[in-house]
Order: structure tokens, then C-alpha cells, then sequence
């Protein structure tokens, strides 16, 4: 019935290396200071490739409590520097409809 | 450093602005159909937001929804109508009454999130450039 397929992409140049940029974006003590675990749905990722990309749930703190899923992808530019891909794919229209048990309460919306 | 190269956005057929847009090194905020004005009127309002914020957490019919809220039945029923317009909330008859939940596939719905996470991301980065910095000290 839904659709959900609003996504976001956002392709950055970073002035570190990939295996650095890396570092910052998979270390959770890293990560949490540029991506605080509360805006995450769980601090472990959905999936990873080791230097490449990352995958986490990401859940709204407060109403409309909109869930959805980011990738991060890191790629050599040369010269010292990495794109960074992010790419964010709203995903709550098919969650609510699941009703899944093992999240936050006040989550679940139309019953 | 960090600065934004591409910014791409599928957006639904059933929206407005449907199609993708490409920008190369240019703001972020290009594709804001105009419904986003609807959205922040709806939500501008205390009482609105309050109802949407409980719709938010499950659907209600108008009498569940007044509980608690000390507006009158005609007033509720004013704040929802506008609530639906903006492609926030969608109603469904069940039984003798009348349910409101938030509409997931809602234009105001979708709508704001976009707007609010194409604002959040580059605010990610500057903080994780931040970071980088600090971490070759």
C-alpha cells in the first residue's frame, strides 16, 4: 500500500583519508559525537562492509516517531580525501503497518 | 572540506515535486514543494500540534482526542480538518465513529521529514569534520 521510497542522498568530499573517515563512522565512540546513538534505533548497525559502508535504523525521538534507514559509504577521492555518501531512505510507513514488539514503546501508531 | 557535492531526492509519484534533482555544489533546499507552507501552518499551532503529537502515538477517534485538551468538539473538529488538508492526518469510519491516525503516505508527512533530515545531515557533517579534526591531534 505504501510506498516509502522518500529517500535522501548527499554526497560530501572529506578532507581525511578513507581508513580515518572510517574510523569516525564506525567506532560507536567516534560516531557518537557527530551521530548521537539517540537518533539512531540501536547503536548496531543493520549491515556493514568493512571500510566501505555502514547501514543503521535510524527512529525519530520524538512523534511523529518516523523510522527509517542510513548508509554511509566511503570512497578514495585521491590526495588524502574520501567521499562520503549518505544516503537516507524513509522507511516508517511499511514498519507501522508491521506493528514489530521489540522497539520503544509509544512507536506504534494506527493499530 | 566537507562541503556538499551531490544532492539527490526521489521523491513519490504522488507527490508534487516528483522526479529527482541533482544538484552539483548548490544549496540544499531547492525542492521544497509548496505544501511544506501548509505543513508549518498546521503544525504552528499549539492545539494542532498537541493532537498531531497524540495521533502520533496511536489513532484516536474526536472524542478520545478532546481528552485532556479542553477544546470544544467543533474546534477539534476545525484543527483535524486542517491537519488532513496539510496531508498529515487521514480519517477512517469505524463503526458509528470516525478514526484520525497520522497518514504514512501523507504528503505533509513525507514532506517533513524530508525537510527536516535535508537540514539535519549537513549539521551531521560539520560535526564529524569536527571530529576529524580532533581526532589528528
Amino acid at each position: 500500500m505504501t510506498k516509502a521510497n522518500e529517500t535522501i542522498v548527499q554526497e560530501y568530499e572529506v578532507d581525511a583519508p578513507p581508513d580515518k573517515l572510517w574510523r569516525a563512522v564506525s567506532i560507536t565512540e567516534y560516531r557518537e559525537q557527530w551521530l548521537p546513538s539517540g537518533d539512531l534505533d540501536g547503536a548496531e548497525p543493520l549491515s556493514l562492509d568493512e571500510g566501505r559502508s555502514v547501514r543503521y535504523a535510524m527512529q525519530e525521538p520524538e512523534p511523529p516517531f518516523r523510522r527509517s534507514e542510513v548508509t554511509f559509504e566511503i570512497e578514495p577521492i585521491g590526495a588524502g580525501r574520501s567521499l562520503f555518501r549518505i544516503t537516507h531512505r524513509l522507511t516508517a510507513g511499511i514498519e507501522m503497518r508491521a506493528a514489530n514488539s521489540n522497539t520503544r514503546p509509544g512507536i506504534r501508531m494506527a493499530a | 572540506m566537507g562541503r556538499l557535492r551531490n544532492c539527490i531526492e526521489t521523491r513519490l509519484s504522488h507527490g508534487r515535486a516528483e522526479e529527482k534533482g541533482l544538484a552539483n555544489q548548490i544549496s540544499v533546499r531547492l525542492y521544497i514543494p509548496m505544501t511544506y507552507d501548509e505543513v508549518f501552518k498546521a503544525l504552528a499551532d499549539p492545539t494542532r500540534r498537541a493532537i498531531f503529537e497524540k495521533l502520533a502515538v496511536h489513532g484516536r477517534n474526536a472524542k478520545q482526542l478532546r481528552e485532556g485538551l479542553g477544546v470544544s468538539q467543533p474546534a477539534v473538529s476545525q484543527h483535524l480538518a486542517a491537519l488532513r488538508s496539510a496531508g498529515l492526518v487521514r480519517e477512517r469510519k469505524e463503526g458509528r465513529f470516525v478514526h484520525y491516525e497520522v497518514d504514512p503516505d501523507g504528503i505533509g508527512f513525507l514532506g517533513a521529514w524530508l525537510q527536516k533530515y535535508r537540514a539535519y545531515w549537513p549539521a551531521r557533517m560539520d560535526d564529524l569534520n569536527a571530529l576529524l579534526k580532533d581526532m589528528d591531534q
